[in-house]
């Protein structure tokens, strides 16, 4: 019965539960309808499963003589803050260890203990790391620190499943597709969540806290009843609040909610009054999204020395797919990677990474991280790795259409990171027209980014002249500009120009047009030069200006 | 008794490297020729430079073989990339822009100059050619006074990329450069008097030497 009526209620949406809700409910202010539709996802152990995913076993031959083998099985990990565990794992917990206790205590029971300190700092960075990749299918996301997200799940009917589908994908219902989503995210990030969406941000938190099942999903208007058989821990209000109110025989949520709310009023002012509201399921208030303000940087500490690539690499495409999945979260794609490997005992190599066209997937980063790490000769073994976007570009959800080239984009990322590998990020570039009167001055280097068409390739038609930034010379310019002038000397007769000697060679003088005169930056580096472009034999067409200066010739490029 | 290979095994080689390029995910190979657009040229050749092989751009310091092989890339079309492999350090970018390549799509790479800078050079050039993001690369060598040791194993190496990346691969060389290519087709241009005469001097049949007729330097820079 309760079954078909939970069907009824979710089929009709959140407000008009509210008015098919039983009458007791509302005049106790039950569900309201303005209450947001939540997905809470709970981090059990946050300062654990943080530890665990910044350490790194490596995979077969290319680690160090000092790790391996037998002596690398897992040890058991306590945190603690001020000489008191606050939190430990099940190996710890197997030997005795348990929250509460003293270091000594702990250690005692457990003399392989591995204790870090509490960062709760280091808690919400990371929280907030796995919102910006939950960021991609919810339009806000709340870091409800310590250890949850609440993520808006109004928009759940627009989330694909996980192969893509839509509506009607293979798990039908929206909401389970959204929570099936958000724990998959988190996976692929190194967390193990557990996750709830119901009716307002304090029910979804709390059952996703304490609910049965690691995922749960309530439907509008049935937070009350999900709530009822939890312990009051579960609204988080408080020890002192709840320390009152088991004195006055209240021991779960639903004993809380058979309580009138006038009489909590009463004794627990507006705290108890919120708290009656809350064991009703009741929770109007919104969330408070999460506006990232930092670029994405993920790191892995190895747990023994990596003394060749494929180690180092193996462990970085991890590394890769977790910058990706937070940046892909924001809708933005890295456009410049910086690789940190932390080298054994000391020091560290830093490698930065420059993309043709910024992206957000791993795949297209990884040929080129790799290409870098091949040509490189460390001085020691490798023994972390820190993977940060250090510039990003806003990009556009792409379809792949029929005839795009995807590994073209990838080919051309592997083969630019070969290139700055071996000849030096400034050998690697592309010339950008600028405004200046000077020749050698008319360009400048800037990154190779070719503009982006279609997904992947480069299908774009391409600028012509006109459509290029910067100033398009109207005369005719030389093909090469000699990087420095060569003196000329220029004989003739006539007031004609009939030879140019060019070092110790004469060559005659076929024509000799111009001048064009170009000069200016007085305010700088002020110049003043004729050009002419002269038909040399031997030569062919190239381009001779005089100095205004002191009227001598030079040889200042090739009209080739 | 070995059978003679016949054009038959020459197709089917070819479609056995096609799908393993699928396989491996590689990009595809451009078939044809790309032409230069200058009508002289593109004359000598048929349908234009041949894709997946070297050709080489000789002639003198301003005999028009930069323009010819700008007039290549900014005929390109289609969104494509093209790389010059500018081992003098010469292109004046400005120029190729007024030419109608698009800069944005034109990478440039500047290797030292010098020996170690030839070896950078070639080692660049077949690394761009063998990528096949690439519908065209350019490689102009820096000078040098004798050919390094070792280089002709790096000059095979880019003809095995050139045909593995599928670009039009187009070398300039001056008349008296000591490095010769591995070139498929030949070009010379000449400055001869006023004007500047294009041949072909890759001994192909109907390409003799005089056999074109003068490309005027200003075509070429038109173009």
């Amino acid at each position: 019965m309760r079954h078909d009526r939970s069907l009824q209620l979710d089929m009709v949406g959140p407000g008009r539960a509210a008015a098919t809700a039983p009458s007791g409910q509302l005049a106790l202010g039950g569900p309201s309808g303005a209450a947001p539709r939540v997905l809470a996802l709970h981090v059990p152990g946050l300062p654990l499963q943080r530890l665990a995913r910044l350490r790194e076993p490596l995979p077969g031959p290319g680690r160090g003589d000092g790790e391996g083998g037998p002596g690398t099985e897992v040890r058991p990990v306590a945190v603690a803050d001020e000489g008191r565990v606050v939190a430990c794992d099940a190996a710890a917990r197997a030997a005795g260890v348990r929250a509460g206790q003293t270091l000594a205590e702990a250690l005692s029971a457990c003399g392989r203990l591995v204790v870090a300190p509490h960062a709760p700092a280091a808690d919400l960075l990371a929280l907030r790391g796995l919102a910006e990749a939950l960021l991609a299918i919810a339009p806000a996301v709340e870091v409800a620190a310590p250890d949850a997200l609440l993520l808006d799940a109004s928009a759940a009917h627009l989330v694909a499943g996980p192969g893509g589908g839509g509506r009607g994908g293979p798990d039908g219902e929206p909401e389970l597709r959204l929570l099936t989503r958000a724990r998959a995210i988190a996976a692929g990030l190194g967390y193990a969540t557990r996750a709830a969406v119901a009716t307002g941000r304090g029910p979804a938190r709390a059952l996703a806290r304490h609910g049965a099942a690691e995922l749960v999903r309530v439907p509008p208007g049935e937070e009350a009843r999900a709530l009822a058989p939890m312990p009051l821990a579960a609204l988080g209000l408080g020890p002192a609040v709840e320390e009152r109110l088991r004195a006055v025989g209240v021991e779960d949520v639903g004993g809380l909610a058979r309580l009138p709310v006038e009489g909590l009023s009463l004794r627990f002012g507006q705290a108890g009054a919120a708290a009656a509201r809350l064991a009703r399921g009741d929770d109007p208030t919104r969330l408070v999204p999460y506006v990232p303000q930092t670029l994405p940087e993920e790191a892995i500490e190895l747990e023994g020395p990596a003394e060749s690539v494929e180690p180092v690499l193996f462990v970085l495409v991890r590394l890769a797919e977790r910058v990706a999945a937070r940046l892909g979260g924001r809708g933005l794609g890295a456009s410049r990677l910086v690789l940190t490997l932390k080298l054994d005992p000391r020091g560290e190599e830093r490698l930065s990474l420059p993309l043709a066209q910024p992206s957000a997937s791993a795949g297209r980063w990884i040929p080129s991280l790799r290409e870098r790490l091949l040509v490189l000769r460390l001085p020691g073994a490798v023994t972390g790795l820190k993977l940060a976007a250090v510039e990003v570009a806003r990009v556009a959800e792409a379809q792949l259409a029929f005839g795009d080239r995807p590994e073209v984009a990838t080919a051309l990322d592997a083969v630019l990171a070969r290139l700055a590998g071996r000849l030096g990020e400034g050998a690697v570039l592309a010339a950008e027209p600028v405004e200046r009167y000077r020749p050698e001055a008319a360009w400048r280097t800037v990154p190779f980014r070719p503009p982006r068409a279609g997904a992947g390739g480069f299908e774009e038609e391409a600028p012509g002249p006109a459509q290029q930034g910067g100033a398009q010379p109207r005369e005719i310019r030389p093909t090469r500009l000699l990087t420095e002038p060569r003196q000329v000397v220029a004989t003739g007769e006539g007031g004609r120009v009939t030879a140019l000697r060019l070092g110790a060679q004469a060559h005659a003088v076929l024509s000799f047009e111009g001048p064009e005169r170009i000069a200016g930056e007085w305010w700088s580096a002020p110049f003043d030069r004729d050009y002419y472009r002269a038909r040399v034999e031997g030569l062919g067409d190239c381009w001779i200006y005089r100095d205004g200066a002191d009227g001598r010739l030079w040889l200042h490029g090739f009209f080739d | 008794m070995a059978r003679p290979a016949g054009p038959d095994q020459h197709d089917i080689l070819s479609r056995l490297r096609d799908e393993i390029r699928r396989i491996e995910r590689r990009p595809a190979r451009r078939p044809g020729a790309l032409p230069c657009g200058v009508a002289a040229v593109d004359d000598l050749l048929p349908g234009g430079f041949p894709c997946g092989a070297l050709s080489e751009l000789r002639g003198g310091p301003a005999s028009g073989k930069t323009a010819v092989a700008l007039s290549v890339a900014a005929r390109l079309g289609g969104g494509a990339l093209s790389a010059w492999v500018d081992g003098r350090g010469e292109l004046y970018p400005p120029a190729a822009a007024a030419m109608g390549v698009d800069l944005g799509r034109l990478l440039i790479v500047r290797p030292p100059g010098g020996e170690e800078g030839a070896r950078l050079a070639l080692w660049a050039a077949e690394a761009l050619l063998g990528s096949g993001a690439f519908a065209a690369v350019v490689l102009d060598p820096p000078p040098l006074a004798r050919a390094p040791r070792g280089i002709d194993a790096a000059l095979r190496r880019l003809v095995t990329a050139s045909e593995r990346g599928g670009a039009v691969g187009l070398w300039l060389s001056a008349p008296d450069a000591v490095l010769r290519p591995p070139a498929v087709v030949r070009l010379d241009l000449r400055v001869e008097g006023t004007h500047v005469v294009a041949r072909r001097i890759d001994g192909t049949a109907g390409a003799a030497a005089g056999a074109a007729g003068p490309v005027r330097a200003e075509a070429i820079h038109a173009a």
